[in-house]
């Protein structure tokens, strides 16, 4: 039986232009990540709305594979849907990035980001697998 | 004998950004959890809410995830409003164990009538809203 796991990595903008790095330790028993989502957490000024607030990066695997590239931008109604990922873990890896912040506002007020990475305990493709065709 | 069965979890919000444990058990006459949703009596109060979840002591959703991210607001059709576990969950009297947080004043920054009137509220009812966690029991 399939199991999906949301790891999550948290962090704090304290001031306008900051870069956070992060390292992000996955459970040793998720062996694939099949989806990621960078989500403001709270709201923010209604100035924002629609504006890009900042930019991430992730490597997993010891920094071998870039796998998700992402910016962050402030919507009144947020999509809940996940960004497709394939990417196979190594038991207990690392998965390390950076994130900037890009908000070009004179006020600016500390906010929180999350990126969720789903991950399963399966090796193989289980879901959004290509049918096939073919022709005689 | 029934098939479904939505179970209510009820938790009391009483300050804002106060994190609440959840302590239940599913119904023991249901095999499986095929779902969770998350009623709130305002949209506004979804951003930055968080709920953790356990089932039987193995987590589901860290205490950091959002509730937005598993549940749907009024836009969304009844009979779609559910988020599916992939997974087979165990019910039969499973005990759930979790944490709601509030995503705080700030929600409401722009907003400061409506923080006027869950104050008001609060001060007399003695909390500031209910979240009602629905679990969808099934035996198929």
């Amino acid at each position: 039986m399939l199991v999906s796991r949301y790891s999550i990595v948290s962090f704090w903008v304290q001031k306008p232009g900051e870069i956070i790095s992060f390292q992000h330790k996955i459970p040793a028993y998720l062996k694939r990540c099949t989806g990621f989502k960078l989500s403001l957490v709270g709201s923010m000024d209604s100035s924002l709305l629609n504006c890009e607030i900042g930019r991430l990066s992730a490597s997993f695997n010891s920094l071998k594979e870039e796998a998700i590239t992402a910016n962050l931008i402030h919507h009144e109604l947020e999509a809940q849907d996940f960004q497709e990922l394939d990417v196979h873990l190594h038991p207990g890896q690392i998965v390390s990035g950076v994130y900037v912040d890009t908000t070009l506002h004179e006020e600016f007020t500390p906010y929180k980001v999350q990126l969720y990475m789903r991950c399963t305990d399966k090796e193989g493709k289980t879901k959004n697998q290509k049918g096939s065709c073919s022709t005689t | 004998m029934k098939n479904h069965k939505f179970q209510q979890i009820r938790v009391r919000v009483t300050d804002f950004g106060e994190s609440v444990r959840i302590n239940a058990q599913t119904d023991k006459q249901y095999a499986k959890i095929r779902g969770i949703f998350v009623s709130l009596p305002d949209e506004q109060l979804l951003m930055g809410s968080l709920l953790g979840l356990r089932v039987n002591n193995q987590e589901v959703f860290e205490d950091a995830h959002e509730v937005k991210l598993i549940t749907s607001g009024h836009q969304v059709a009844p009979n779609k409003k559910f988020f599916f576990f992939e997974e087979h969950l165990e019910a039969g009297g499973s005990a759930i164990e979790g944490k709601f947080t509030d995503g705080g004043e700030h929600v409401f920054s722009n907003q400061v009538s409506k923080v006027e009137l869950l104050k008001k509220r609060r001060t007399e009812s003695g909390y500031l809203y209910e979240v009602k966690i629905y679990l969808w029991l099934t035996n198929e």
